[in-house]
């Protein structure tokens, strides 16, 4: 006698192994285990064999996802970065170094684009670290005598203003030079 | 002015007359220019302080 299987669509096969997996969730995972412990390597001839094909799936989906998956790094990030401070420093020290080996022109070239960048969002700014700078570099008189960590806040928030006011003056001055001009 | 405190809103005044333009430039410059100076004689009380190996003790800052 023939078995006539019966014709599903594709959402009603997902549905369909969803629904077996789930009842038969104990079963199937001890299989894929004692399958797993038997060939060891399978995984690694698995990913040798289709490379190219696994990578370029694997790009579509962070294309496709670019949001997602930034949001949930973003969340991991500030759920394990304060436990785990030594290891994320390593993480990103050993992937600048990955970067730098792989391309090191292109590199330095990001890397000083980025310095750049970071310097005129702390000016415009006036970020504390920027004030802190201010207040603590080398005057006239020589090499800088305290650290940054020795400004207290309220000093800081006190210069943070001083500047405001001098760049405040310095716009209205060229204003008026602008105006008297014309 | 006793404290930072007291500079800190007077600065915080002075840049509100500034934008709103109820004070003259030159007067707000040279205002400014005053407080420059004393936020720079704290620094300095501080690093005689640093170089002294002392806890600064500033009542200023306080």
């Amino acid at each position: 006698m023939e078995i006539v299987k019966p014709k599903r669509t594709k959402e009603e096969a997902r549905a369909y192994q969803r629904a077996y997996y789930q009842a038969n969730k104990e079963r199937i995972k001890a299989m894929v285990k004692e399958f797993h412990e038997k060939n060891p390597d399978y995984m690694k001839q698995y990913y040798q064999a289709n490379k190219e094909k696994i990578k370029a799936k694997r790009k579509e989906y962070q294309v496709a996802n670019r949001e997602k998956i930034s949001a949930k790094q973003r969340e991991w990030s500030h759920k394990n970065f304060a436990e785990n401070l030594e290891k994320v420093r390593i993480q990103r020290r050993a992937t600048k170094a990955r970067m730098k080996a792989k391309d090191p022109v292109a590199y330095n070239k990001k890397a000083a684009k980025a310095n750049i960048n970071s310097q005129k969002k702390m000016v415009a700014e006036l970020t504390d670290a920027y004030v802190r700078q201010k207040l603590t570099r080398d005057s006239k008189d020589g090499p800088r005598k305290i650290s940054a960590k020795d400004i207290p806040q309220s000093l800081v928030e006190a210069k943070r203003l001083q500047l405001l006011i001098l760049r405040k003056v310095k716009d209205e001055e060229h204003n008026r030079s602008n105006y008297a001009t014309n | 002015m006793k404290n930072i405190t007291d500079l800190t809103t007077q600065l915080t005044d002075l840049f509100e007359s500034l934008k709103d333009g109820t004070i003259d430039v030159k007067v707000a410059t040279e205002m400014n220019n005053t407080a420059g100076k004393i936020i720079n004689a704290q620094r300095v009380q501080l690093e005689y302080a640093t170089l002294r190996k002392e806890t600064p003790e500033i009542k200023f800052l306080e």
